[in-house]
């Protein structure tokens, strides 16, 4: 259903900066349903490997295919319809902090209703349900009126998770989502993750940097080193020498951090 | 280090005091030549010491007999400022967000020509001040609260809309690319991801803006706009400073009691 083919991402040089190839001749198919994580040092692309795939990033060379459509040079317009069906998860959550929980996650079928609808705030019963619905599967349902900013992180990146599943999308894409939580909370979020990848078949795509929970949760292990993927494999092949072949890093490199 | 370099940072530390004490005396000269031309004069002043002491003494004991035609010039400067600031937001408002810069794609020409005559429309009616406002609308439409109303109103479109776009460049960007994320356009993004950031700010920088322009409403009457500035400048032509004194005391009481709506107000939404 995900396709790169020979995908690259290039920022160009600046005055101070080299030209830097963030991907490089990427080429990777994804299955429906599988949970694919994607580990690599930072800097490795793995963010940008994942802005690909929704297009929040451009595409610099090479083809984006999702579910058998080319999206490599599709407009802004041509996007809503492909995001509505991807949803994606912020390192920093990226809620609106001011309004309540219930409304966070009706953003999630924005892709679905038409603009004025939206911009009049005039959700639908049934989207009201499916947000009632993720909320409750998340465990927040008894903070469905609070405003965002009163919960905890953990709490946050939850009512994320359900903005993303009530788009009913998909795939999911997961950039680092336990990354700015305690690692105790790594399992709550990541089990949510597996559960809707079980029971909604929504494929879940994850940006991890801790090995042994790319391990513990997906079918799928991709490794990045310098925008180039260097291992693809069922997580019961990665062994240490590969794992030490992903984070290699040239001396100059260290020197330059 | 060697001693050559250290030869040099001395004489470079020697030119900086040089330029130092050369711009405190050109700064001096500056202030000083300026007390001249405003004829700054402390004999004057005391001369003029009487006068003032007349001034006062005739200000008591205050004439509450004209309270009621005091407090219905109060209402007028109040509904001027009111509807000054309500004007000015309703236009300040749209025009903000195509001011702003984290609103306008860098790529398109058009949002840039748009950004670019907003924010001119702001620094101009920003800088000119409501007094000259006042005068050019007066001699359009003649004296009364209208010219008053359209002097604040422009001004505050300046005001306003600095202040409005400046909070839309500050916001996260976080819920902007969640939106993003899941297919919302841009008019979708100013409503669940710009609008609950900066309504708040906007709120505040409103009530504001009405406190200041209470204050300007006062001042417009003295150039013939109405309100109790108006009713201030007749009384003070009659010499009748009793009345004037009751005049000055509501002003007062005017403008804290609007001081501190206001900023009771701005905490609530803040």
């Amino acid at each position: 259903m995900i396709e790169a083919i020979n995908l690259s991402k290039v920022y160009p040089a600046t005055d101070h900066t080299k030209e830097v190839y963030a991907l490089k001749n990427v080429s990777v198919k994804i299955e429906k349903g599988e949970f694919v994580s994607v580990i690599g040092l930072s800097g490795a692309g793995k963010s940008t490997f994942l802005r690909c795939i929704n297009r929040m990033n451009t595409i610099s060379e090479g083809k984006m295919i999702f579910n058998g459509i080319d999206i490599t040079n599709y407009s802004e317009n041509q996007l809503r319809d492909i995001r509505k069906k991807i949803g994606f998860i912020f390192q920093q959550f990226n809620l609106v902090k001011n309004i309540s929980v219930l409304n966070n996650v009706l953003i999630g079928r924005i892709g679905y209703n038409s603009v004025w609808k939206n911009v009049l705030g005039k959700f639908s019963k049934e989207d009201i349900e499916k947000a009632r619905h993720y909320i409750n599967e998340v465990g927040l349902i008894e903070k469905i009126r609070v405003r965002a900013d009163n919960l905890s992180g953990g709490q946050q990146q939850r009512v994320a998770i359900a903005r993303a599943v009530v788009q009913e999308p998909d795939v999911i894409l997961a950039d680092e989502p336990m990354a700015s939580l305690d690692p105790k909370l790594s399992d709550v979020i990541l089990g949510l993750l597996k559960k809707f990848n079980y029971e909604n078949n929504i494929t879940i795509l994850l940006n991890v940097h801790v090995i042994e929970y790319a391990k513990k949760y997906s079918t799928r292990i991709i490794g990045f080193n310098k925008g180039e993927i260097v291992f693809d494999g069922k997580p019961d092949e990665l062994d240490h020498h590969t794992i030490e072949h992903i984070y290699k890093q040239d001396k100059t490199e260290l020197e330059n951090l | 280090m060697n001693s050559d370099t250290l030869k040099n940072t001395g004489k470079f530390e020697f030119t900086k005091k040089l330029n130092k004490i050369l711009l405190a005396i050109v700064l001096l000269q500056v202030v000083f030549i300026s007390f001249g031309a405003v004829e700054f004069s402390l004999p004057k002043l005391i001369e003029g010491l009487p006068n003032m002491w007349k001034f006062l003494t005739g200000l008591f004991p205050p004439d509450f007999s004209i309270f009621p035609q005091v407090l219905d010039a109060v209402v007028i400067t109040i509904q001027l400022a009111l509807i000054g600031t309500i004007l000015s937001a309703i236009i300040a408002f749209p025009l903000s967000f195509f001011a702003a810069r984290n609103l306008t794609s860098e790529s398109s020409i058009i949002g840039k020509i748009f950004r670019w005559f907003t924010q001119l429309i702001f620094n101009v009616t920003r800088s000119i001040d409501i007094l000259i406002f006042a005068l050019i609308f007066v001699s359009a439409v003649g004296l009364g609260p209208f010219p008053g109303v359209l002097a604040l109103a422009i001004h505050s479109i300046g005001m306003l809309g600095k202040l409005f776009y400046e909070s839309i460049e500050t916001i996260d960007k976080g819920p902007v690319e969640a939106l993003e994320s899941v297919g919302a356009s841009k008019s979708e993004i100013i409503r669940w991801a710009v609008l609950p950031q900066v309504m708040p700010y906007f709120i505040s920088y409103f009530l504001f803006r009405f406190e200041l322009n209470i204050r300007a409403a006062v001042v417009l009457g003295l150039v013939g706009a109405g309100g109790i500035g108006f009713l201030l400048n007749q009384y003070m032509m009659l010499f009748r400073y009793q009345e004037v004194s009751i005049i000055l005391i509501t002003i007062i009481g005017l403008v804290l009691s609007i001081d501190f709506l206001s900023s009771k107000l701005r905490k609530i939404v803040l």
